[in-house]
């Protein structure tokens, strides 16, 4: 160990050596946050584990009966997310190649500094304006009593996340080079044959990166979910219905975070609806990490 | 008449007395071409014939527009922002711009194959079926097709086995000559080449160098260089530039010859241009 820390000591000496062991301590630092944070919330999480009869898995959530279910969280979350990424999805793909593939490069800085200006805009400000008119407009369309439902969260999640999703999908299909574009189009490809056959299998990575780092954002989004979505803590009724009011695990966790005493069962609870959340997050993560790299592997 | 005019003038001449009357039909004719990048003038007032068949060489230093004359000619730079020419350029007869709405027909019939060697990230195989997916051919015709074209850029004997194989895997010399096959694919008439050996080692720049002669005796072929020695080797028609003109033009046994102009001779002796 001594021989170790010797040695060390004398590599430091060199000023790239110290950027080196610089970097690893950083690496090695964000893998360890990642495992503090998953740790605690297990550690956390273990009151409401270790209770029976907490009905974790179930529809019913009753601190004061000491009922915990959350399938109507997370399948609201879920719910809500799918509706931003519909409407996030397609619209800033599309929006990202017309960006890039068809307009001036002065246009395409405009448009990439206003949208970046739009990924900076307190969430705050969204769920403000979602409540004061978004809100009221889908009431009016679909003649509700209110219109803070799931549908409502689902397109202010949407508009939300669009700004993300696009400029990072816009950032992955312009950085292919070129001279793939150049050598595909002197071979005598259309713009749409070069998109296809050239620049996609190029950007793929970086536009599901677009899309994950977007669903990230749209299940974690907490204030602006929470001012819209009406807090009713049931599943919708029919199940897919975007009409009746829900709840998300951020909205929830939001609400009733300040309300649980640290340490109890209901506070336990809160923490276990987080570790879900992060795990749905994680394993999105995982399944599309695989499934590009089976594509890369075959290339 | 111009200076450029009377060097072609000369050189039509010239050519017409050594060459087979085939020959004497051009392939590409530009006429007082112009181009430009935003208010940038690069090449003004150009005039040129290029031969049916055989190796043209546009030689001169950098910046002198030849690389600028190359992509108007399958209209690739009309893909870079503010990039605009006047005059006329016709290949094989036909306006570029009037005759041709549809780029992409031009495009397939005149080759291009770039500096850097740039290969797509598939398969070799799937590189050389990129061009020839709008032919609908049945898998055993394109894969003729396919072996012809590699086996007319020499690169068959090297790659027959390894088909499937990512074209990223292949030497940077065989990727240059998969992009002149993948050129070759779609049979083109004309074939024009930027530079193409200036990002390989020597030995696989004598292997493009030799496909180029051969390739040469079929079709038509120009070629961006500063490489004197190269055009040397591989030229049947120079074309020196400078200063986005024509300086001189001629065969090559006249351009290598010291009948030529001082520029042209300074050039050529010295690699040093006072354009």
């Amino acid at each position: 160990m001594s021989t170790l820390l010797l040695s060390q000591s004398k590599s430091l000496s060199r000023p790239k050596d110290a950027v080196k062991v610089y970097c690893q301590i950083s690496a090695m630092l964000s893998v360890l946050i990642v495992a503090i944070i998953l740790g605690t919330l297990l550690l956390q999480s273990g009151p409401v584990l270790s209770l029976k009869d907490t009905g974790l898995f179930t529809t019913e959530w009753n601190p004061d009966t000491g009922q915990y279910g959350m399938v109507p969280m997370v399948f609201g979350s879920v719910f809500v997310m799918s509706i931003a990424i519909l409407i996030a999805g397609p619209l800033g793909l599309m929006t990202a190649i017309y960006i890039s593939e068809t307009r001036s490069s002065r246009l395409r800085r405009f448009i990439k500094s206003a949208l970046e200006l739009l990924t900076g805009i307190p969430s705050i400000v969204y769920g403000l304006i979602g409540v004061a008119y978004l809100n009221v407009w889908v009431a009016d369309a679909f003649d509700l009593q209110s219109g803070r439902i799931i549908l409502t969260a689902g397109i202010l999640l949407g508009i939300m996340v669009l700004p993300t999703f696009l400029t990072l999908a816009e950032d992955a299909i312009s950085s292919v080079p070129l001279k793939f574009r150049e050598n595909a189009k002197s071979l005598g490809l259309y713009r749409h044959e070069v998109f296809k056959q050239v620049i996609v299998p190029q950007a793929k990575a970086g536009i599901a990166g677009a899309g994950l780092l977007a669903i990230g954002r749209a299940l974690g989004e907490t204030m602006a979910v929470m001012l819209v979505i009406g807090s009713l803590d049931r599943l919708p009724s029919p199940l897919f219905n975007p009409l009746s009011s829900g709840q998300t695990i951020t909205s929830k966790l939001g609400r009733e975070i300040g309300e649980s005493a640290f340490g109890s069962v209901h506070f336990s609870a809160l923490v276990f609806m987080s570790l879900i959340l992060v795990s749905i997050t994680i394993t999105l993560t995982l399944i599309s990490q695989y499934f590009l790299l089976r594509k890369n592997s075959r290339v | 008449m111009t200076a450029e005019n009377t060097a072609s003038h000369l050189t039509l001449i010239e050519t017409g007395s050594q060459a087979h009357p085939e020959e004497l039909t051009s392939s590409i004719q530009i006429d007082g071409f112009s181009a430009y990048y935003g208010k940038n003038c690069i090449i003004s007032g150009l005039t040129l014939d290029i031969a049916h068949k055989g190796v043209t060489c546009l030689l001169g230093p950098s910046g002198t527009g030849k690389s600028t004359l190359l992509r108007w000619l399958n209209r690739i730079n009309e893909e870079t922002e503010n990039a605009s020419f006047t005059g006329r350029i016709k290949t094989l007869g036909l306006d570029i711009m009037e005759d041709y709405p549809d780029v992409t027909e031009l495009r397939r019939q005149i080759g291009m194959v770039f500096q850097q060697p740039c290969v797509f990230p598939c398969s070799v195989y799937d590189n050389m079926l990129m061009g020839l997916r709008h032919l609908k051919l049945s898998k055993a015709e394109a894969r003729e097709t396919i072996k012809g074209s590699l086996k007319r850029a020499a690169l068959w004997d090297e790659v027959a086995h390894r088909l499937e194989a990512p074209a990223i895997s292949l030497s940077l010399g065989q990727q240059q000559r998969l992009c002149i096959a993948r050129a070759l694919v779609l049979k083109p008439k004309v074939l024009l080449l930027d530079e193409p050996t200036a990002s390989i080692d020597p030995i696989s720049s004598r292997a493009i160098e030799d496909l180029v002669v051969a390739l040469g005796e079929t079709i038509s072929i120009v070629m961006v260089t500063h490489n004197i020695a190269q055009t040397k080797r591989v030229a049947d028609h120079v074309v020196f530039m400078c200063d986005g003109k024509i300086v001189e033009q001629g065969s090559r046994n006249h351009m290598f010859s010291l009948r030529t102009c001082d520029k042209t001779r300074t050039y050529i002796t010295e690699e040093f241009c006072d354009c």
